[in-house]
């Protein structure tokens, strides 16, 4: 059976709950259960915006996540947070170029200088959304990559190759991920 | 599987008032339900509806009653707080026998409290609210489909009894998203021979709740009171899971429904035979599918987001023949699928 507990975690503005959305939307296509919860309200503007999001075979009964299956965690704050709950054989993805965890279970993704490599740091968040379902195939990548896309296509060919490259990069660098005691799920 | 789409249960219930066929919407912003009130903002305008935002809740209830005295399919939104200052103008469609749908997407309280979710209002819902003694019915979704197909049923209870229903959901329900199935549109309702469409070529027709004539009050009350008769009678819903060999029912809407739902499957893991009855309709309430268990359980387990407020109404059910427990967390906390499991294996060593 199936079960797959994420958080998506920055600060306003990364674009967390953006890719956090993005898994549930194409997830529903793959998996009979899907729930994102969202924080609302005053945190959204400053400080840790954070996501929950569930995948499963069976009914889901609270939207809520306590112990993640996979953490997407992009900056400091969300680290400090959300990092405790890691267990043993889960997996976090951090962002480190603005963050630092080295404990066992992370897999550290430069998102930020990868993105800025790129032509703009505001991808930073689809770096980290292609190295996660590079490792987690937890959706069908082609469909994954036409989402980025079709996402960004309003805002012209660049910011649509731009995210595709983004995508890419953190894919390669998730698929090629090694992270010792963490199980593939 | 059909087409689904992810939607969050506030845009879920928008869109399914308007394939309910919602000529106007009437509302104030508040967290949480601030996604509602945004849809309705967006679409109404656009399908040549009829969108206001209003000045406070108290005129959107007002426009909710000027709306449903004309015959339109009528309705408001508001979280907690709001939906206390709606209560003057709830009792007056009650009283003028109008119908009319209101959504409560509650949050924690008392007074402005916080945006967290809770089950605090089911008091205020169920026993009416505002003056004069009287009874709204009330629906309680627990997940996004049920937010998208509810106003559907409300807005056909509501005109067939000339009553104002409440969709009495919480925070959790209206944030979150899920997969939806979109329902087809509804057909057109009946006509409404009593509304105020104007009086050319017929007598003229009159809605009011003030009837200052001694003893035509108490005739109208009767009258009232008579129908709320009819709606306990016909119109009780509820979902019953895991109940034929159940030695522990647990009673639940809404979030509480889906916690205790999660814990059932793990108590019934270790051989703990709990079952759910789940009732979709608060008022009426659900005392007769409640009654019809207790040859077989041997205890009541109720879970709410509150200090407890439904567990009174499952002890009017119960008459203590069987012990009724209670489990909530309060001001917004929502407990965990271990609390709940937890408490059901304390009741379940109870036995």
């Amino acid at each position: 059976m199936r079960n797959y507990e994420m958080i998506f975690s920055g600060s306003g503005g990364q674009g967390l709950m953006f890719i956090g959305k993005m898994l549930a939307k194409l997830a529903i296509e793959e998996y009979p259960h899907v729930t994102f919860l969202p924080t609302y309200g005053a945190e959204v503007r400053s400080g840790t915006s954070y996501c929950n999001v569930k995948l499963s075979d069976e009914p889901i009964a609270t939207p809520v996540v306590d112990y993640p299956d996979v953490m997407v965690l992009m900056n400091q704050p969300s680290v400090d947070r959300f990092l405790p709950r890691l267990r043993l054989g889960k997996i976090a993805f951090v962002n480190s170029s603005l963050a630092a965890a080295t404990c066992t279970g992370v897999i550290e993704i430069p998102a930020n200088r990868i993105a800025l490599e790129l032509g703009d740091v505001q991808a930073a968040n689809v770096v980290m959304f292609g190295a996660m379902l590079g490792r987690e195939r937890l959706v069908d990548l082609t469909k994954a990559l036409e989402a980025v896309k079709a996402s960004s296509a309003r805002k012209g060919d660049k910011a649509v190759l731009l995210n595709q490259q983004a995508f890419d990069k953190g894919w390669e660098l998730g698929s090629a991920a090694r992270c010792p005691f963490a199980k593939t799920t | 599987m059909s087409k689904r789409v992810l939607t969050s249960g506030n845009e879920a219930l928008a869109e399914g008032a308007i394939r309910a066929g919602c000529d106007c919407y009437f509302g104030y912003p508040i967290t949480p339900q601030n996604e509602l009130i945004t849809y309705m903002a967006v679409h109404m305008p656009r399908l040549k509806r009829v969108f206001v935002q209003a000045e406070s809740e108290v005129a959107a209830i007002n426009m909710v009653y000027g709306a449903a005295a004309a015959g339109k399919r009528a309705m408001t939104s508001s979280s907690s707080p709001g939906i206390s200052l709606k209560q003057e103008g709830i009792s007056y469609l009650a009283g003028a026998e109008l119908p009319a749908l209101i959504v409560n997407v509650q949050r924690a309280g008392p007074g402005l409290g916080s945006i967290e979710p809770s089950q605090s209002d089911y008091w205020q819902a169920t026993r009416g609210g505002g003056h004069g003694g009287y009874r709204v019915i009330v629906l309680a979704p627990y997940n996004a489909q049920e937010m998208h197909d509810q106003p559907a049923l409300a807005f056909d209870l509501a005109d067939k009894y000339r009553i104002p229903v409440m969709i009495l959901s919480d925070g959790q329900i209206g944030q979150m998203m899920e997969p939806v199935v979109l329902r087809e549109e509804s057909p057109c309702p009946p006509p409404k021979p009593w509304a105020l469409t104007g009086a050319k070529d017929r007598p003229h027709n009159i809605v009011r709740s003030y009837l200052p004539r001694a003893g035509l009050l108490e005739v109208h009350n009767k009258r009232l009171h008579a129908k709320y008769a009819q709606i306990e009678k016909n119109e009780v819903r509820a979902e019953a899971s895991d109940l034929d060999d159940a030695k522990i029912m647990v009673v639940a809407y809404g979030t509480s429904a889906r916690l205790a739902g999660g814990a059932i499957v793990q108590a019934r893991k270790q051989g703990i035979a709990a079952g759910m009855l789940r009732p979709i309709t608060l008022w009426p309430f659900p005392t007769a599918p409640i009654q019809s268990c207790l040859d077989r359980v041997k205890a009541v387990l109720v879970v709410e987001l509150s200090a407890g407020q439904m567990v009174e109404d499952v002890r009017l059910a119960v008459t203590g023949k069987v012990p009724v427990h209670f489990f909530g967390r309060v001001g917004g906390g929502v407990p965990s699928i271990a609390d709940v499991h937890e408490k059901i294996r304390e009741v379940a060593t109870s036995l």
